[in-house]
C-alpha cells in the first residue's frame, strides 16, 4: 500500500464518521453451485450496513448500497479481491447477476468463472476487511449432507 | 390383521437416553443460596457498593480526572482481606492483552479504516492513571495492578456484615470511538469543530464478589462485558457551560444547569404527556457555534443500579415523554445532534417507551425513573437508565419513508436499524442491568435473553417489522456450520460470538415458547425467572431450574441439545408405508386385489406384445382350466374358510374387522442430531388439511429413527414436517412425503426474469441497469 492511498484514505475517514457496533453480528451466508456454463454461481447475504461501509472505503467516498452501475462497479472490484476461488483464472471475473436489498435481508448474485474440476479452493474474506470478528458461512449446494464451511481470520481458504 | 411385524423398534435405546439424560451434574449442587427449583435460598446474599463520584471532562484535551469514595458493605458470611477493582479502561493501554492478542486475516485485504484503526492503537496512550487509594482516614492504602484490576490489601480484613470507605482518583484519556470500535468515546465533528462524549466503564468500579465464584475478576479483552454490585450513586459531573448532559439517574439541579426556558419545559416533561423538546434541534445547531467560558456541574442520583455511564455535548437535542409504567412515572429522554434527524426526533423515544412497555408485560415494573437513548459514535451499548445508538440517516437526511420512490426498500436500514438497537440497548435495563447475570462468564444470559424478548417487541412494532433474529430459519446457516461451540462456553472464548450468544439462544427461546411449552406456560415460567432474580444473580442453572419449576415440563432434553451441545435440528421423513386391514371377507378382499392388479401399469414388454397373436389362440387345444380360470373369482370354498373365521372370533374382533382404516407407519430420520418436537401437516385425499404437533419425547427411546403409526380413515396424500419453519430444520428437502421439488435461491432469482421491486417503478433505471 501506497502513503498516498493511506493518507487519502484517513482523510476520507476523518469526514465520514462510521456507526460501529459494539455488538458483533458481523457475518455472511452464501450459496454455492457450479453452472452448466462454467461459472460458480453465487447468492450471498450479508449485512447491507456492513456491505455499505466496506464499499464507502473502497471508493474512498461516501456510498449508498443501491441497485445502480456505479455500486455495481465496486461489488464487482470488491468480490473479485474477496470472493475468490484458487486457482484462478485472471483474465475473467465476477458476473454481478442481481441483487435484493433489504434491511432484513440483504443478497447479491454473482457468478465467478470456475469449474469443479481443478480441486477448487475458496478464499471469502468478505467483509474481514472491516471487522476482526466476521464469519463468512458458504453451503455448498452439491453437497446437502456436508456441514457448511466457515470463513474467518484464522481460516480465509478452504477447499471446496 | 398384519400390524405386528412393524411396530416401532424399541432397541437402539442409547442415543435416546442420552438425549434424554437429566442434566444433573452440569449444573451446581443446589445449595441453600441457590435453591433446586431455580429460586434464590434463605441464606442468598450478594455485595453492594455505594459511590459517590466527582468527574471533570476536558474538552480540550478529550480527558477526563475523578474521584470517588465508594462504600463497600460486605454482606458475604465471609470475610474479606483485599477487594478488587475493575480498570476496564486498561484495555485500551498501549500493550494491553486485549490488543497483544487481536488476530486479523491478512494485512493487503484490510480496509483503510481498520489500518488507520491499528495506527490509532498504536498511538492513544490510554488506560487508568491513579492518583490515589485512601481509606476512610485519609491514609494510603496498598494497591497492586494487574492489567484490568486492581486490588487493594486491607490493613484488617473487613469482616462479614461490615462496611467500609476508601477512595480512589483517577484520570484517563478519552478513546477516538469513531477510530477504535468501543463502548464509549468521542465522535469529532469536523463541519463545526465540536466533540460529543459517549463516558462508559470509566470509572474504577468494585468487582463482583459471589457465592457461585469468589471475585469476578476474569481480566477484560474486550468481548464479556461486565457484571458488577447493585448500588447508590452520587455523581456530579463537571462540563463546559454550554454542554448539555445525559446520565445514570435523576438530574437533581437543574435549575443550575438550564436555561429559564429550558427549565420550564423540563419540568412540562415531567408530567405524563405527549414527547416535547427540552433543547429542540434548532437550539442545538445555535449552540455549536458558540463556546462558553466557564463549567457547570451537573448533579445526578441513582438507586439500586450496577453502574453509571453519561454523555456530553453542546450539539444535543434534547427530547422527553414522561409515561406510566407500573404505577410510576418513567421519563423517557433522547439527546441527538443534528445529524441524527429527521430519524431521531420520530423513533427514539417511541422506541425507548415501547420497549419498556413489552418488556414490562413480560417481566415486571421498569424500577428507575428515566430511560435514554443517546446518539454518538457507539454503535450500541447499555448502562442503566441510559444506551448509546449509533444508526443515523444518510448526509442528505433521506431514510426509507421520505425521500426514495416508492417500493425501493434500500433506506429501511437506517429506521429499522435504529429502532431495534434502541430496543435492544433499552431492552438490556431488564437483562442484565436489573436481571444481574455475569456477562463476562455467560454472554448468553443477557445478549440471548434480550435478543429474544427484543424480536418480541419488534413484532408488536408493526406487522411484517424486518427482524433480523425473528424467525428459527434465519439461524440454519449458523446451526449446520463446521466450527462451533455450544452456547455454554465462556464469553471469551466464544466462536461466531454473534450467532452462537445472540441468535441461537434467542431462538432457541422462541421454539421453546411458540413449539415446546406453548406460549402461556412459557410467559409464566419466563416471568417467574425474572421476578426471582430482579436485582439479583442468577447463574444459568437457576435459568434451567426455573423454567422447569415453574412449567412441569421436562426440559432438560433441551438445555442439553440447545446450550450445551453443537447438533442441529434435521428430520427427513424417511418411508411411508400403507397399511389396511385384511378383513378376510372374499367380496371385499378379492375385488380389491383385482383392483390393484387393474391398476398396475403394464411393462414395457406386456404393452407392446398386446396384440400379438399367441400360440394358444391359434390351437385351442393346449388351453386347460388354468388358462381361463378367474383367480378373483370368489368360490365357494372362500365363504367357507370365512364362515369357519368368524365363528373363531369374538364380537370385538368381528368388529375390529369391520373397521375400513388406513394405517400409515412413517419412520422419521433424526439426520442433525438435535432431538426436536415434529410439527406435521397431513393432508388427505379430499384436500382437507390436519396440523398435529408431536412432543420431542418420540425420541427418546432412539434419537436416530423413529416409526409411529398414523390410523385415519381417510387416504392421505401428503405429510409434511414443519411446513411452518418453526424447528430451524437444516434441509427442507427431505420434509415431505411424497418429496417435493425446491429450487436453489439463485436459481430462483435469475429464472424470474423480472425486474425487482426497487425497479420496478422507473423504467429507465431497470432497462439500463438489467441489459
Ligand atoms: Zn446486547
Amino acid at each position: 500500500m501506497g502513503r498516498g492511498a493511506l493518507l487519502r484514505a484517513l482523510l476520507a475517514f476523518l469526514l465520514i464518521p462510521q456507526a460501529l457496533w459494539a455488538h458483533p453480528f458481523h457475518g455472511s451466508y452464501a450459496e454455492l453451485e457450479w453452472s452448466q456454463g462454467g461459472t460458480l454461481d453465487v447468492a450471498i447475504k450479508v449485512i447491507p450496513e456492513d456491505l455499505e461501509r466496506a464499499l464507502t472505503s473502497l471508493a474512498g467516498t461516501k456510498t449508498v448500497l443501491r441497485d445502480t452501475p456505479p455500486v455495481r462497479a465496486l461489488l464487482v472490484q470488491y468480490l473479485d479481491k474477496h470472493f475468490r476461488v484458487l486457482p484462478e483464472n485472471p483474465s475473467t471475473q465476477t458476473q454481478i447477476v442481481g441483487m435484493e436489498l433489504d434491511h432484513r435481508d440483504t443478497w447479491i448474485y454473482f457468478s465467478i468463472p470456475a469449474t469443479p474440476n481443478s480441486a477448487p479452493r475458496l478464499r471469502n474474506t468478505v467483509l474481514m476487511d472491516l471487522e476482526a470478528t466476521q464469519t463468512n458461512r458458504v453451503k455448498r449446494l452439491w453437497l446437502p449432507e456436508a456441514p457448511v464451511l466457515v470463513f474467518s481470520a484464522a481460516e480465509p481458504e478452504r477447499d471446496l | 390383521m398384519v400390524l405386528a411385524g412393524f411396530l416401532p423398534s424399541m432397541a437402539q435405546a442409547e442415543g435416546g437416553a442420552a438425549a434424554f439424560a437429566q442434566l444433573g451434574h452440569l449444573l451446581d449442587t443446589p445449595t441453600e443460596t441457590r435453591l433446586a427449583s431455580g429460586a434464590p435460598g434463605p441464606g442468598y446474599w450478594q455485595q453492594r457498593a455505594d459511590y459517590a463520584i466527582t468527574v471533570r471532562l476536558d474538552d480540550d484535551k478529550q480527558r477526563i480526572e475523578g474521584s470517588e469514595t465508594i462504600t463497600y458493605h460486605n454482606k458475604s458470611p465471609h470475610a474479606l482481606s483485599y477487594l478488587w477493582l475493575q480498570l476496564d479502561q486498561n484495555r485500551y493501554a498501549l500493550g494491553s492483552d486485549a490488543y497483544l492478542t487481536q488476530t486479523t486475516s491478512s494485512f493487503e485485504e484490510l480496509t483503510y479504516r481498520r489500518v488507520a484503526s491499528m495506527l490509532e492503537q498504536e498511538r492513544f496512550d490510554g488506560g487508568t492513571r491513579i492518583a490515589f487509594v485512601r481509606g476512610e482516614d485519609g491514609a494510603d492504602l496498598p494497591y497492586v495492578i494487574n492489567k484490568t484490576m486492581l486490588r487493594i490489601d486491607l490493613p484488617t480484613a473487613l469482616a462479614a456484615g461490615d462496611s467500609m470507605k476508601f477512595s480512589v482518583g483517577w484520570s484517563h484519556n478519552i478513546i477516538d470511538a469513531t477510530l477504535i470500535s468501543a463502548r464509549g468515546g468521542y465522535e469529532y465533528f469536523d463541519a463545526d469543530d465540536n466533540y460529543l462524549y459517549e463516558i462508559a466503564q470509566w470509572y474504577p468500579r468494585v468487582a463482583a464478589y459471589t457465592d457461585y465464584q469468589g471475585w469476578q475478576h476474569k481480566q477484560f479483552l474486550g468481548s464479556g462485558e461486565f457484571t458488577l454490585e447493585l448500588g447508590d450513586f452520587d455523581l456530579a459531573i463537571t462540563v463546559p457551560a454550554d454542554h448539555i448532559v445525559a446520565a445514570t439517574g435523576e438530574l437533581q439541579n437543574a435549575d443550575e444547569v438550564l436555561s429559564a426556558e429550558q427549565l420550564q419545559r423540563f419540568n412540562a416533561a415531567k408530567e405524563p404527556g405527549d414527547q416535547r423538546f427540552i433543547v429542540t434541534p434548532e437550539e442545538a445547531k445555535a449552540n455549536e457555534s458558540g463556546r462558553a467560558k466557564g463549567e457547570k456541574t451537573w448533579r445526578f442520583r441513582a438507586e439500586n443500579v450496577r453502574d453509571v455511564a453519561f454523555a456530553s455535548s453542546r450539539k444535543f437535542i434534547w427530547d422527553a415523554q414522561t409515561v406510566k409504567n407500573g404505577g410510576r412515572n418513567v421519563m423517557a429522554m433522547s439527546f441527538y445532534p443534528n445529524e441524527g434527524e429527521p430519524l431521531w426526533s420520530q423513533y427514539s423515544t417511541p422506541a425507548i417507551v415501547h420497549t419498556m412497555e413489552v418488556y414490562s408485560r413480560y417481566t415486571f415494573d421498569y424500577p428507575y425513573p428515566v430511560s435514554i437513548s443517546v446518539n454518538g459514535p457507539v454503535g450500541g451499548m447499555e448502562y442503566p437508565m441510559i444506551t448509546f445508538n449509533g444508526p443515523r440517516p444518510y448526509e442528505d437526511g433521506t431514510y426509507w419513508d421520505t425521500r426514495q420512490k416508492p417500493g425501493d426498500t434500500s433506506g429501511r436500514r437506517n429506521k429499522y436499524g435504529l429502532i431495534s438497537v434502541i430496543i435492544h440497548e433499552v431492552g438490556h435495563n431488564y437483562f442484565p442491568m436489573i436481571v444481574n447475570s455475569d456477562e463476562r462468564q455467560w454472554t448468553w444470559m443477557d445478549e440471548g435473553i434480550n435478543s429474544f424478548l427484543q424480536t418480541l417487541a419488534e413484532h408488536e412494532w408493526e406487522e411484517d417489522y424486518p427482524s433480523r433474529r425473528g424467525e428459527p430459519e434465519q439461524l440454519i446457516p449458523y446451526m449446520i456450520s463446521d466450527r462451533q461451540v455450544p452456547i455454554m462456553t465462556n464469553s471469551e472464548s466464544v466462536y461466531q460470538l454473534g450467532n452462537n450468544a445472540y441468535g441461537k439462544p434467542a431462538i432457541a427461546l422462541s421454539i421453546l415458547r411458540e413449539s415446546v411449552m406453548g406460549r402461556d406456560l412459557f410467559d409464566h415460567a419466563f416471568r417467574e425467572y425474572a421476578q426471582r432474580w430482579k436485582f439479583k444473580r442468577p447463574t444459568p442453572g437457576d435459568f434451567f431450574r426455573t423454567m422447569e419449576d415453574a412449567s412441569a415440563v421436562d426440559l432438560d432434553w433441551f438445555w442439553r441439545g440447545w446450550f450445551y451441545g453443537t447438533g442441529h435440528v434435521d428430520v427427513a421423513i424417511d418411508n411411508v408405508q400403507l397399511y389396511q386391514i385384511d378383513t378376510r371377507n372374499p367380496d371385499i378382499e378379492k375385488a380389491w386385489q383385482k383392483d390393484q392388479e387393474e391398476a398396475r401399469e403394464p411393462s414395457v414388454t406386456e404393452s407392446r406384445n398386446a396384440d400379438m397373436q399367441r400360440l394358444v389362440d391359434r390351437n385351442p387345444a393346449l388351453e386347460d382350466f388354468y388358462n381361463s380360470y378367474d383367480e378373483f373369482a370368489v368360490t365357494p370354498w372362500d365363504y367357507a374358510q370365512y364362515e369357519s373365521l368368524k365363528e373363531g372370533l369374538t364380537e370385538r374382533e368381528l368388529a375390529l374387522l369391520e373397521e375400513d382404516h388406513f394405517f400409515y407407519a412413517v419412520t422419521f430420520l433424526n439426520k442433525g442430531g438435535l432431538v426436536t418436537p415434529l410439527p406435521l401437516r397431513i393432508t388427505y385425499a379430499d384436500n382437507s388439511v390436519e396440523e398435529l404437533m408431536i412432543p420431542a419425547e418420540i425420541w427418546r427411546r432412539d434419537a436416530d429413527k423413529v416409526t409411529k403409526v398414523f390410523i385415519r380413515d381417510r387416504e392421505i396424500t401428503q405429510i409434511s414436517f414443519d411446513p411452518q419453519r418453526r424447528t430451524a430444520d437444516a434441509n427442507e428437502a427431505d420434509n415431505d412425503w411424497p418429496r417435493q421439488i425446491r429450487p436453489s435461491r439463485f436459481q430462483l432469482f435469475k429464472e424470474s426474469e423480472q425486474p425487482n421491486p426497487m425497479r420496478r417503478y422507473d423504467e429507465e433505471a431497470w432497462k439500463q441497469i438489467i441489459k
